[in-house]
């Protein structure tokens, strides 16, 4: 060897690696360190982003488990309103690392802290998941009862998990300084009133949010030895800012952040992964057609980009191929655009099945209540 | 003056028919009825004030019981829906797999699951409900007829089953679970409560069932309901029982509440 980079293969390269690749399947850039496979037990939290990886993965026929059910016969336009099915319990979006750990460390405390509980024109709404009681609660028990519901499903569901896929929204958050907990939302917006002695804002550093990461993979594994770890980062940038800064600096500072956190935790971590959605839709060689016309909601097509990156490094768009219709099937490889048809055959726009036809839905229909914000804009 | 209604319904409609036919005393109201059996009416059209029932008649069963098969709206002062799936059976379904704070049975998550349950808020307790109540038949009907004409319209409340649900053999596991966690009181009042919200909505009155004619919250009481047999009916030792129907003195009490409330 006369030089360190005559051995390394082409997608170490950006030239063969980005500008000259098959940019629908992305070879080589995602290795799995654990595959997951059609029996294996998924679970899904984290930021709005978070509901396409559940949804596509249901889709390919992955197991993505369901802690907390939507009740029988129950509309699906309901179901989603009331967080069902929006990710594998209805904890609502998780947004920051910091919030996840205290979920996990709530629910193995079976403490439930009547102090998070805010009101608004008399309801009451838990400040942790506000989003998944939309007209809140008649009043405080009912809320904290529903919370310790919560919490036993969520133990329940990471004890019989072998995969949590855990998507990293942001590092911004709002802590409630006498209850000592970040909140999913700024006070005021959804609940409450914000103020200044009560509530504070906090920009999670990368130390912080590795810390998290790692805490929440050790809580994790005192419930189940043997789960496993697997983060993204939301490539859906900032709705706003408290921090001070443009919201462009701001999102770049979030996103870099998680992205680097991940990145050392899944380096660090046998049992933690990394999946680089934030870097197959965020690629300057992917800018045109990346984003919706907001340019924070992702284009179904990039989507499917992503999550097909994602099925065939593990294996299971071949299965999927082949457990669909048998001409699809046939010759279908791991990268193929066959296999990639395959995924679209289940959620393009030209299925007319109605169980499918939410995936055609545009980020802007995610249950997303960081959107809010947008709404507050003076 | 008795006041003209067009009755819509399906066999539940009975309980009225004949009480206008065996009543000693006037009513106050006379009847015509657009009705036919189970889900039959769901073909219906209102097409320049005309009702049709669009239902098979081939051997003019209905024509010979008195039930036509359209009629004119301008030519009553009020319409009536009856049954058509707007009923207390699809309320009770509910409290099988779910429970509010409220109720003795689910007071806290823990109670809950020990009987069974989901804990889940009555916010969307409420919605669940109220989805059922509206995709009902008779909300098709009344939501269609509130477009085509102003005239008042009543959906009068399907009674209750009697305790024949509780005995094997026309069991319904979900009254009777209802019953063992004493849960009945709630779910009366939730579905009354609800009905007249759902029927709010769409600008229809809701004639509740009169308490004299209730059993224990659940249930009708048998002497509103005795004497009928109309499919689907069960058989009971040998003999065949209706537990859904309402009778003649059933239909007469609902009839004399409703003409105070037209007069």
């Amino acid at each position: 060897m006369t030089h360190p980079y005559e051995d390394i293969p082409p997608e170490g390269f950006w030239r063969s690696g980005v500008v000259e690749t098959d940019r629908m399947d992305w070879p080589g850039l995602h290795k799995p360190k654990f595959h997951l496979t059609h029996t294996t037990r998924v679970a899904t939290a984290g930021s709005c982003f978070a509901q396409h990886i559940g949804r596509y993965l249901r889709l390919a026929g992955i197991n993505v488990l369901d802690g907390e059910p939507a009740p029988k016969g129950m509309g699906e336009e309901l179901a989603t309103r009331f967080g069902y099915g929006l990710y594998s319990a209805r904890y609502g979006n998780i947004y920051t690392a910091r919030q996840m750990r205290e979920l996990l460390e709530d629910a193995m405390a079976g403490r439930v802290d009547k102090r998070l509980f805010l009101t608004r024109k008399g309801r009451w709404y838990d400040m942790l998941r506000p989003g998944v009681e939309p007209t809140g609660c008649a009043s405080l028990e009912e809320a904290m009862e529903l919370r310790r519901a919560h919490l036993e499903a969520v133990l329940a569901l990471i004890s019989s998990t072998d995969v949590l896929v855990f998507t990293l929204g942001l590092t911004e958050g709002w802590i409630d300084k006498r209850a000592g907990k970040t909140l999913a939302m700024a006070p005021g917006v959804i609940a409450g009133r914000y103020r200044e002695r009560r509530f504070a804002f906090h920009n999670f550093s990368y130390d912080e949010v590795l810390e998290d990461l790692r805490e929440t993979l050790r809580l994790m594994q005192e419930l189940n030895p043997n789960i496993k770890l697997l983060l993204t980062v939301s490539p859906v940038p900032l709705t706003a800012t408290a921090s001070g800064d443009h919201v462009l600096s701001a999102s770049s500072y979030s996103k870099s952040v998680l992205r680097a956190a991940a990145g050392d935790v899944a380096a660090g971590e046998a049992a933690v992964d990394y999946f680089p959605s934030y870097e197959i839709v965020t690629s300057t060689a992917m800018a045109a057609t990346a984003y919706e016309a907001n340019l924070r909601g992702v284009t179904q097509e990039m989507v499917e980009t992503v999550m097909g990156v994602f099925l065939v490094a593990h294996g299971l768009l071949d299965a999927l191929a082949e457990m669909e219709a048998g001409e699809t099937a046939h010759g279908a490889r791991a990268g193929s655009d066959v296999d990639l048809r395959g995924l679209r055959a289940l959620s393009g726009p030209a299925e007319t099945d109605e169980e499918d036809a939410d995936v055609e839905a545009p980020e802007d229909e995610l249950i997303c209540e960081e959107a809010l914000l947008e709404a507050l804009r003076k | 003056m008795s006041k003209r209604a067009l009755m819509i319904g399906n066999s539940h409609v009975g309980a009225y028919m004949r009480a206008l036919q065996q009543s000693d005393q006037d009513l106050g109201i006379d009847l015509e009825c657009v009705a036919a059996h189970g889900d039959r009416l769901q073909a219906y059209t209102i097409e320049d004030g005309l009702f049709c029932g669009n239902f098979d008649d081939p051997d003019g069963k209905a024509a010979r019981a008195g039930r036509k098969e359209r009629a004119r709206l301008a030519d009553f002062d009020a319409i009536l829906v009856t049954g058509m799936r707007f009923s207390i059976f699809h309320v009770t379904q509910v409290f099988r797999d779910l429970g509010v704070v409220a109720m003795d049975s689910a007071r806290d998550h823990e109670t809950a699951a020990r009987n069974g349950m989901t804990l889940i808020s009555e916010a969307l307790l409420r919605r669940i409900i109220v989805d059922r109540l509206s995709n009902a038949l008779a909300m098709d009907v009344v939501r269609d007829l509130r477009q085509a004409t102003d005239l008042p319209i009543w959906v009068m409340c399907q009674p209750r089953p009697t305790r024949q649900v509780l005995v094997k053999g026309t069991r319904f596991g979900t009254f009777c679970s209802a019953l063992e966690r004493g849960s009945g009181a709630f779910i009366s009042e939730t579905y009354e409560r609800l009905a007249h919200e759902t029927c709010a909505r769409v600008g229809a009155h809701y004639m509740a069932q009169p308490p004299e004619t209730i059993d224990e919250d659940l249930f009708t009481d048998t002497r509103f309901m005795v004497g009928t047999l109309r499919p689907p009916f069960w058989q009971k030792n040998g003999r065949k029982v209706d537990f859904r129907h309402a009778n003649a003195r059933y239909g007469e009490r609902m009839l004399t509440h409703l003409a105070a409330k037209l007069a």
